[in-house]
């Protein structure tokens, strides 16, 4: 059988062979004599050294790809040792098979709570030492971002900015319902939202009083706000029953059962996220808890005209000093263990998290640099509510989720079980209890 | 002789060798993973039945395995029943019969992506067309996709509106069926229904066996519709299995456990769990055919 198929293939070559012959024997007589042509063709013309390629997979899509292409080119051209070839691949998995069969690229960007996960599967680059011999400097990074890229002590990835929660809150409703200030505490943000809330004659919701939506952003976000820490200080136990978790969940029950947790998951489920038909964006969400990215989105490419405040999430009732509170992240950029050419890949992520490119980078994506040292810089000054979010990026009361192998596990155990809780499905003493006991064994 | 032999083989080596490589050593190879412990990127490490150890231990597990059979109890003899009126109906001598057969087999065309989203919209609660209507006629509007009661059978709704491929099928064999034994039956006096049960479904039921078969095992995999509601009605779109992990089908819980967790010994566990369990019960439906299934010119 291999016989008869070995001749096939001759067959093939040959009569492939026959049509082009001339082109065939010029190309391999061309390759044979290409060394050493080549080798005195750069001696001659001096230190014109070939570019290394280096390839750069990015998680962007769209006009934000566009926005990453125009740095990468303004890479190329700064220097001439190495040449990025960007793709993008708006699918992690992609990013991550690709990885794993040897084939992925040199550097790519993700977010910093896969940083452990990753980096225990031994998918990471260490970077400690190119940042030790390259003297680069970090220390003007937010300690929290450049922590969601460290896993047991070592740097895997750098921050290339920081992303928090502030509460968002429409100035109109919020005059018309007779309220001056932002709520500060739980209690004030209940008794608020309560009178906030405007209801249809079917009992549906008019306008959410509460910042119910999107849900993702209250649980483990609202839990810190509200002094809660989703590991012991010593990382050594999972505490999803902390008292802000309690807090959370409960202040959330106190709502849903006012106005029926029916009429509010419909309209939760009804609303589309920062979209045309986003309920806050359309005036009929009171308060919302959201991103630096918000105000760019709103302003910038919605083009809408919406008169909202911005204020730090209320904090637990007396206790001042936990307020400013609230859960970061960070987009990271890391290089894989198994990159071909790492060299290249660190000199492009030390030139894109340089103060000037890291700038550059966040003015595209209207969000907060993960260095404090360029918050002054004009240009970031154009993003929408900046400022605001610099000073919120100094309180000390912002925390990470736990960075650890089964971080993703252990945030599905926390949705879960607070869903069922402000359901109505058990009480906020189970929901938590739930937690603890069904993430026992994550922190191996 | 063996000469010929060389060259069949030859020519059918394209198949073989993409058989052999494509698909019977990804079968081999996830079997062997579901005895490890494997993420992807390093070498797995052999646990023997700890995977499935651990599933028997998971409620999410059962969880999908309980959604999934939901799904494919009732959403199989459902597809079948509406495929099968319908395909009568398509049947029967009636003016723009043609026109009929199209609108019906259009939606099987529309990708299922665009499917989802479409009927997301008519599902919405607040602002969808389905609840518009139900308001207008003064009925209750339920929360169609967000409550847990009613999600998978919001799906189930949407799955029917894509039958199409299912009823040409039935189509086809209704053609077959001779009109002679339609016609003797009228003179023995039989009515719609004696001829419905007594002639069309003995004569078409090795399709229904078929039909049957392959709408078990197509809702015991099924994945997208559900995917897609729970991927644009959730940000976190992670790891979330829709409102209260009602709509967490086996298919997608495998699908987390292999790129969420990077699980890969465990997703291969329930993949071989998910084959299993098809070929028992393909087995069954096929031991209990004979007992219904008539092939024609038979004993």
């Amino acid at each position: 059988m291999m016989g008869i198929l070995a001749a096939m293939v001759l067959a093939f070559t040959v009569t492939a062979c026959g049509s082009g012959n001339d082109k065939a024997t010029e190309s391999s007589a061309s390759a044979s004599a290409s060394q050493p042509a080549s080798s005195s063709a750069s001696e001659s013309a001096s230190p014109a050294k070939e570019k290394t390629t280096v390839s750069f997979w990015y998680l962007w899509g769209g006009p934000e790809g566009e926005n990453v292409e125009k740095l990468i080119a303004e890479f190329n051209a700064s220097q001439e040792l190495y040449e990025v070839k960007g793709l993008s691949v708006p699918d992690v998995q992609k990013v991550v098979v690709g990885i794993s069969s040897g084939d992925g690229p040199d550097i790519t960007d993700n977010f910093s709570n896969n940083t452990a996960s990753y980096a225990k599967k031994g998918m990471l680059e260490p970077l400690d030492e190119y940042i030790a011999k390259s003297n680069y400097d970090v220390s003007d990074f937010v300690p929290a971002a450049l922590e969601g890229g460290k896993y047991q002590g070592k740097q895997y990835a750098l921050p290339i900015n920081v992303n928090f929660n502030l509460m968002f809150y429409n100035k109109k409703l919020f005059a018309d319902a007779g309220i001056v200030d932002p709520p500060k505490t739980s209690d004030e943000l209940l008794a608020d939202a309560v009178k906030l809330t405007k209801v249809n004659a079917n009992k549906t919701l008019e306008v959410l009083g509460f910042p119910d939506f999107p849900l993702i952003y209250y649980t483990t976000g609202m839990s810190m706000a509200f002094g809660g820490n989703f590991i012991s200080d010593d990382d050594k136990t999972l505490t999803p029953d902390n008292p802000g978790t309690l807090e959370a969940i409960k202040l959330m029950q106190s709502y849903r059962n006012q106005f029926g947790v029916d009429n509010i998951t419909k309209f939760n489920s009804s609303a589309k996220y920062l979209d045309a038909t986003d309920p806050f964006i359309q005036g009929k969400q009171a308060i919302r808890i959201d991103g630096p990215w918000f105000g760019n989105t709103v302003k910038n490419v919605l083009k809408k005209d919406l008169d909202y405040g911005i204020a730090p999430l209320p904090g637990p009732a007396g206790h001042p000093e936990l307020a400013g509170g609230g859960e970061v992240s960070s987009s990271t950029f890391f290089i894989p263990s198994n990159a071909k050419n790492k060299d290249g890949a660190w000199a492009f992520m030390s030139w894109l998290m340089s103060k000037e490119n890291m700038t550059k980078f966040n003015v595209m994506f209207a969000n907060l640099p993960a260095r404090t040292s360029v918050y002054s810089d004009p240009s970031l000054q154009t993003i929408p509510d900046f400022q605001l979010f610099a000073e919120g990026a100094k309180s000390p009361n912002l925390k990470s989720f736990p960075v650890f192998d089964g971080q993703t596990e252990y945030g599905k155990i926390i949705n879960d079980e607070f869903e069922l809780a402000v359901n109505g499905k058990q009480s906020a003493e189970d929901a938590v209890k739930h937690m603890k006991d069904k993430s026992a064994n994550l922190l191996k | 002789m063996r000469k010929n032999n060389f060259t069949g083989f030859a020519f059918a080596s394209p198949w073989i060798i993409g058989f052999l490589v494509f698909t019977l050593y990804p079968l081999g190879a996830s079997l062997y993973y579901g005895f490890t412990d494997f993420n992807v990127f390093q070498s797995p490490n052999f646990v023997g039945l700890d995977n499935y150890n651990e599933l028997m231990k998971d409620d999410l597990f059962w969880k999908s395995v309980r959604n999934t059979l939901y799904l494919t109890v009732i959403s199989t003899p459902l597809n079948l029943l509406f495929s099968l009126l319908t395909a009568m109906l398509l049947n029967s001598r009636i003016r723009g019969l043609s026109v009929y057969r199209t609108v019906y087999y259009i939606p099987t065309i529309i990708p299922l992506a665009a499917t989802s989203l479409l009927w997301m919209w008519i599902m919405n609660a607040q602002f969808g067309l389905l609840n518009a209507f139900l308001g207008w006629l003064g009925l209750p509007q339920p929360n169609w996709l967000a409550d847990p009661a009613l999600s998978k059978l919001s799906l189930i709704l949407m799955g029917l509106w894509s039958v199409g491929n299912i009823i040409i099928i039935f189509l086809a064999s209704l053609q077959e069926v001779p009109q002679s034994l339609y016609e003797s039956a009228s003179i023995d006096g039989a009515g719609m229904l004696r001829k419905f049960t007594n002639i069309t479904v003995p004569w078409i039921s090795p399709i229904i066996l078929f039909q049957l078969i392959m709408q078990i095992i197509n809702n015991l995999q099924y994945f997208t519709q559900a995917y897609f509601v729970v991927s644009s009605t959730n940000l976190n779109q992670g790891a979330s299995g829709g409102p209260e992990n009602s709509l967490l089908v086996y298919a997608m819980y495998l699908y987390h456990n292999a790129f969420q967790y990077f699980k890969m010994g465990k997703a291969s566990a329930m993949a071989w769990i998910l084959f299993v369990m098809a070929g028992i019960i393909t087995w069954v439906i096929f031991k209990s055919s004979k007992k219904w299934v008539t092939y024609g010119g038979g004993d």
